[in-house]
């Protein structure tokens, strides 16, 4: 026993020791010079930018990340730096922004970018560019490029970069050291939209608009008094930044017409999206509730701007998914009503008895089919599909009359071979369900239901079929039975 | 004062950690691009050794051998925490040059093995000897190697311009170069000790 107790004492005097002249050096000796030579280097160049300031406080979130410097000047907080940052052509372009507290910008200084020596690098060699926002004022200046500001030649897409982080700067002083600027930022949004809308629609009398959480929902175009179109912001990404626009629909969802609100791609290339009509186009006529709206066969890319035209579908796409949560959603008329299919029956008499009937539930969004046997019903069947990574997976689950799952079959799937359909092959996947509750259990993929690794997409389609499922049963079994 | 200076020696000549027994590959590979980088690993490394040398053998008899290897991982690992900081507070520009390999210096082999071959079985001043000579050593040996791949991958040596018109052979300043040099070096001393012991083939 003694010598257990003297091994256990010698280490742990040993690692008491240890950590307290650890604690001590970094207390009384090194850390205070490592904290100090940080704030030195992070204020060293506010102090080049307000050389008159008395001291400087680094302001952190709760991470520790910082938010933005708080300038001292006669005991009182005089200015405010913000680090702005947006991407340039190669890089982000990290910027830093003073103004004082009523939003005049001091100075605007670069931190770092990693942009082209002899072009993008002159919005650092090149102080004219930057000093071009001294003494604008946050607030009421407009920053608009080309306008307000001078691009430096040859350094478009730089110089483009660096205003957009003072933009953004701008919003950001607006939102966190002025009160009540929240109505005013979306007054500007909603007069720059209504001026595309202007132009476009010139045939309306009037253009009105939705506000829901402090963001602006959809705008309506208005004739004679009726809402004839409606109007979406959304937005994608492009090579540079994002590819706003503006889809007209009527009121079926079937695109009028589509705006660019703004664009940030290379100069011509990426804003051909814009200057080059037949690309948007190509979208008119199509539904947001039918039609997809990927680049392929039948919507031509522009070539050479591959990734803004990406950009462009993907926009429309937030755009009709937008639309479908607004409009269609939660309205159940509009939901196309599952029919009793004698396809679906045919699949059906391959699983489990001969008779089966089909159960109208319009609230759910799968087709439900009870299995009959001796006049009675054993099992319920439930067909649903989602949308997988190139095709639908359809699945067939069934359940007791009670909801817990007694198969799920994968009907169908086209996804990418050896990845996407392994799910057809790899029985644990539906293995997983057999047992649980339509009606208790969750299907959280990734914590109660494992993924197939490699399939993501495919397994987290087919998950959200079965929470179809789940739903449909839902709605309708357990409300009859309660009835 | 004779072992001392023969323990020195020992840590230079005879038994160099890098070109004899290849302890502490890691830092002598990794760090090993600029000259200065090298005294500056090799420095670290010299103070580790020292400071866990004297602590292990004055604590020699008071460690139980069960408990010893923990022990000493312990006393190196406070020195090497140490040095980080310190080196963080007063060099910041060789702390960022060294970075990671800085706290690494905790896994060099070559220091548990001086813990535990030297300073667990002799006297402090032997103890203190050998760690001054292995870790002279270590630095000459290190910055050896980085000097040779600083000349041929930038053609400088401690940052300054020795080779003008030089065309640099950049993979000396890539991980495969570190390999290279050693290799070439390797071969050159075990050249030198071939020859002088007059034998002239192998």
């Amino acid at each position: 026993m003694p010598k257990a107790i003297r091994l256990v004492g010698v280490l742990t005097i040993i690692c008491v020791v240890s950590a307290l002249s650890l604690s001590y050096v970094f207390n009384e000796i090194a850390g205070p010079i490592i904290d100090e030579r940080e704030k030195e280097a992070a204020v060293g160049m506010l102090r080049d930018l307000v050389p008159d300031a008395d001291d400087f406080e680094i302001v952190t979130d709760d991470n520790d990340r910082i938010i933005y410097y708080e300038i001292i000047k006669g005991g009182r907080v005089a200015y405010v730096a913000i680090p702005i940052e947006s991407s340039g052509f190669g890089g982000p372009v990290r910027l830093i922004l003073v103004a004082d507290m009523d939003g005049n910008i001091e100075a605007v200084s670069v931190l770092n970018h990693s942009e082209t020596p002899g072009y993008g690098d002159r919005i650092e060699t090149e102080p004219e560019f930057l000093e071009q926002y001294i003494s604008k004022n946050l607030i009421e200046s407009s920053f608009t490029m080309g306008t307000d500001i001078t691009a430096l030649a040859g350094a478009t897409v730089t110089s483009d970069a660096a205003n957009r982080a003072v933009q953004r700067g701008a919003e950001y002083f607006m939102l966190n050291f002025m009160e009540g600027m929240e109505d005013e930022l979306l007054e500007r949004e909603r007069e720059e939209i209504f001026a595309i809308l202007n132009e476009v629609r010139p045939d309306a009398d009037e253009f009105g608009y939705e506000i829901e959480g402090g963001q602006h929902l959809y705008y309506t175009i208005m004739k004679e008094g009726n809402v004839v179109s409606y109007a979406l912001v959304s937005e994608g990404r492009g090579l540079n930044g994002p590819v706003q626009l503006l889809t007209i629909v009527d009121e079926d969802g079937v695109i009028e017409e589509i705006a660019v609100v703004s664009i940030v791609d290379t100069p011509g290339y990426g804003d051909r999206v814009e200057t080059e009509p037949e690309f948007l186009d190509q979208f008119k006529g199509m539904s947001l509730t039918d039609d997809r709206f990927e680049i392929d066969d039948t919507i031509d890319k522009i070539v050479g701007a591959t990734i803004t035209s990406m950009g462009a579908a993907e926009s429309i796409r937030n755009a009709a998914s937008k639309w479908i949560e607004l409009f269609i959603e939660g309205s159940a008329a509009a939901k196309p009503s599952e029919e009793d299919d004698p396809d679906k029956i045919a699949i059906l008499r391959e699983y489990f008895s001969e008779e089966y009937t089909f159960e109208n539930c319009p609230a759910g969004s799968g087709a439900l089919y009870a299995a009959i046997l001796d006049n009675e019903v054993r099992t319920y069947a439930i067909f649903s599909s989602k949308r997988g990574l190139q095709s639908d997976i359809e699945v067939l689950l069934f359940a007791d009359l009670t909801g817990i799952i007694k198969n799920v079959v994968i009907l169908s799937q086209n996804d990418t071979p050896s990845y996407g359909d392994r799910i057809l092959e790899e029985d644990w996947f539906t293995d997983q369900y057999i047992g649980k509750s339509l009606n208790e259990s969750v299907f959280n993929p990734g914590d109660d239901i494992d993924v197939l690794s490699g399939a993501t997409v495919t397994s987290t389609a087919a998950n959200d079929a079965v929470i179809a499922s789940a739903d449909t049963f839902k709605s309708c079994i357990q409300k009859g039975a309660g009835q | 004062m004779e072992n001392f200076l023969k323990d020195i020696k020992n840590g230079i000549i005879t038994e160099n950690p890098v070109f004899v027994m290849l302890l502490g590959m890691c830092p002598a590979l990794g760090i090993t691009t600029t000259a200065i980088n090298g005294i500056g690993m090799g420095l670290a490394t010299t103070f580790v050794l020292l400071g866990s040398n004297i602590v292990i053998s004055l604590l020699r008899k008071v460690i139980p051998n069960e408990v010893r290897i923990p022990s000493f991982i312990v006393i190196i690992a406070t020195f090497v925490t140490l040095v980080d900081m310190l080196m963080n507070a007063f060099f910041p520009g060789l702390h960022d040059a060294l970075g990671v390999f800085i706290p690494l210096i905790v896994v060099n082999c070559l220091i548990l093995q001086r813990a535990e071959a030297m300073a667990s079985k002799n006297s402090l001043g032997r103890a203190v000897g050998d760690a001054l000579g292995m870790g002279l050593g270590f630095t000459l040996a290190i910055t050896s190697l980085a000097a040779f791949r600083e000349i041929l991958g930038n053609g400088t040596i401690f940052e300054f311009t020795i080779l003008p018109n030089f065309i640099p052979l950049r993979v000396m300043t890539q991980s495969s170069g570190a390999f290279i040099a050693l290799g070439l070096m390797l071969a050159f001393i075990k050249w030198v000790e071939i020859t002088k012991k007059g034998g002239s083939r192998a």
